[in-house]
């Protein structure tokens, strides 16, 4: 199908009424998550994901990819107004975003955030269409030693580019692996580590492992701790940035959405990185460095760039390969699946209306976010003002129904209730959650491939170094599993952590 | 600190040579057929490699500032979420979940934050009514009736 025919018949699919009112459901959601600190997207798309059971697949992915970039949308407004990031990959925007607000600047602030997501991300949405189709022709010639190669760099890189020890999460990554295989073996069907509970025979089922990791250890972390939120109390005047304002953004959000898109893409790669490294570039390049951190407008408009064109770069490889860069991407993987849609080289030939009516759908939500988030900053101001004590009894209750509602199975909400306890005492002791997830999702897929390859090359090594592909990103991974010993690259990337 | 890290390289190392103990009883295979065993013994051996290593880091690391943990944290608080959240699960079916998502509002409400009684009551009401309509109405997720099964009937 070519580029034009794909085109029509994505605005055929995503101008379906039906779509547009999931569209604007998935975005008003996202946008709210966004604007409450509490509840991050993987937590939120977890929680939302049995709902979208009932939809069509189509539809089902245009609410939740709504979902993910409207919380990109609204993290801002509180990292701005607040000094707390709704959204992880906001924080970076507190920086500035704050001290703009603090100076009688938050309109431009908010503004500016807004328009650098909207144009970051139809950016994004035009790389993807010319991007997956072709990724996807060249992902016709991949075997499994070729993607257990790039499911090990997306597993190394997610430990390098995290914040914390990279021992704690290469622990976290096996144990990721470990529990991946809970349940019957792939090919055998021999039931391992599941203790006789007939219930684990089909494995954990990661809507609630999420839940738990990142809803419920959150809500145990906040309940402990005095929230202060300080709202800056101001009149939000004018939101349309001045020609100075536009003057000094515009290179900012070019590059943001240029390095958002690619940090996307790359397995382990994340919204929060991307963020981190738009902002390292802008003050590193920058002719004022010492305004970063004092109201620069650079500081909110590079990153909120990057973080909205990282989620569409995310997609690419979800697509494409059938590899979830991320956790919110593994959660799109298995809502996909359960839709009977699968991710993957084929996805495009086989499913031309599910591609190009996503690509349409989003090019119409990033229009709605610009519309909803700037008239109606009042309106999400007023609802940062709620008490947490009123907010996280109603995330408990979603996680609650999420967690049921997947196989209607009390089961599944104790095994989210232990993982809240996991998820909090790996945020105590400094594990992240991140490495962990992916690991846990990759893991049974990595199994197959590894398995699969020593079956074709007879038990041998040699096929991951006749392959060039599954070479190549075997020898990157173990660059980046030796870079850490380098003092000046680990004081670079301790520094990058702090 | 230093302590902690070789406290949890330990706990590591004892874990991952039970998951190891596990891949074998599963059987490893041979590399040209690899059986269930396989993949998990070998994440059993890097789990106690890189306990090692992080034992070993624990001798070597700057000494950081001791972290604040526990104390001056209320975390009680969490142990009794996590007991209610505990019975609301093994009551749910019984209760039925109109009945214990209720009375589980109200002791989130009420019962962990200071609340006036008035208000929780009016919340946790509120809360089932439009969750009923909108997940069990609206959407059609099928939750048990419980002691209410009568009126649901």
């Amino acid at each position: 199908m070519d580029f034009l025919s794909g085109l029509q018949m994505g605005v055929a699919t995503a101008l379906q009424p039906m779509n547009l009112a999931y569209c604007f459901i998935g975005v008003l959601i996202g946008t709210l998550i966004g604007v409450l600190p509490g509840i991050g997207t993987s937590g939120a798309v977890a929680i939302l994901m049995p709902a979208t059971f009932t939809m069509p697949s189509v539809s089902a992915i245009i609410m939740l990819a709504g979902i993910y970039y409207g919380a990109m949308y609204g993290g801002s407004t509180t990292s701005i107004l607040v000094n707390i990031p709704g959204e992880a990959a906001s924080v970076v925007t507190c920086f500035d975003g704050y001290q703009m607000a603090r100076q009688g600047r938050a309109g431009p602030a908010l503004g500016i955030a807004a328009f650098g997501s909207f144009i970051a991300g139809y950016f994004g949405i035009a790389m993807i269409s010319i991007l997956a189709p072709s990724l996807a022709r060249i992902a016709f010639d991949f075997g499994p030693p070729e993607f257990f190669g790039l499911m090990v760099l997306g597993l190394t890189l997610s430990t390098f580019l995290g914040s914390g020890s990279m021992i704690k999460a290469l622990l976290m990554v096996a144990l990721g692996i470990v529990f991946g295989c809970v349940g019957s073996d792939p090919i055998s069907g021999t039931p391992r580590l599941t203790y006789g509970v007939k219930a684990l025979l089909d494995g954990l089922d990661m809507v609630p492992v999420v839940m738990g990791l990142f809803g419920i250890s959150e809500v145990l972390i906040n309940l402990e701790q005095q929230e202060k939120r300080d709202i800056y109390e101001t009149k939000i005047r004018g939101l349309l940035p001045n020609r100075e304002d536009w003057r000094k953004s515009i290179k900012p959000i070019a590059r943001g959405s240029a390095i958002g898109f690619f940090v996307g893409i790359i397995p382990g790669g994340t919204a929060v990185i991307s963020s981190f490294v738009s902002y390292a570039i802008e003050k590193r390049i920058s002719r004022h460095p010492e305004e970063f951190g004092h109201g620069a407008i650079e500081g909110v408009a590079g990153p909120e760039a990057a973080n909205n064109a990282a989620t569409f770069g995310s997609m690419v490889p979800l697509l494409t390969l059938g590899i979830p860069s991320n956790v919110v991407m593994a959660l799109f993987l298995a809502a996909l699946m359960i839709h009977g849609t699968t991710p993957g080289p084929l996805l495009i030939q086989n499913h031309p209306e599910f591609f190009w009516g996503v690509m349409i759908s989003m090019i119409v939500g990033n229009l709605m976010l610009l519309v909803l988030n700037l008239p109606l900053i009042g309106i999400w101001v007023k609802i940062l003002k709620v008490p947490y004590k009123i907010l996280f009894p109603l995330i408990i209750l979603f996680c609650l129904i999420g967690a049921y509602s997947v196989n209607l199975r009390v089961i599944d909400v104790a095994v989210m209730l232990i993982f809240g306890i996991f998820g909090y005492l790996m945020k105590k002791y400094e594990y992240e959650g991140g490495p962990f997830i992916l690991a846990f999702i990759l893991g049974p897929l990595l199994e197959t491939a590894l398995r699969q390859s020593l079956i074709i090359s007879q038990g041998g090594l040699g096929i991951f170094v006749t392959r060039p592909l599954a070479l190549t990103s075997l020898l990157i991974a173990l660059l980046f599993l030796l870079f850490p010993l380098i003092p000046s690259i680990r004081t670079k990337r301790e520094k990058f952590a702090e | 600190m230093r302590k902690t890290d070789r406290i949890q390289s330990l706990i590591w190392g004892l874990f991952g040579l039970y998951i190891a103990f596990e891949g074998v009883q599963l059987k490893l295979g041979t590399p040209r057929a690899p059986k269930p065993g396989f993949l998990i013994f070998w994440m059993g051996i890097i789990i106690m490699i890189l306990s090692a290593a992080f034992f070993l880091q624990s001798f070597s690391a700057v000494q950081e500032e001791k972290k604040i943990r526990w104390k001056g944290r209320q975390w009680s608080k969490g142990i009794k979420l996590m007991l209610a959240l505990f019975l609301y699960a093994a009551v749910f079916h019984w209760l039925g979940f109109i009945l214990s998502t209720f009375f589980l509002l109200l002791f989130l409400f009420k019962g962990l934050e200071p609340q006036r009684w008035g208000i929780a009551l009016l919340l946790s009401a509120v809360t089932i009514i439009i969750c009923y309509l909108v997940f069990s109405v609206f959407l059609e997720l099928q939750f048990p009736p419980g002691l209410l099964r009568p009126i649901f009937a």
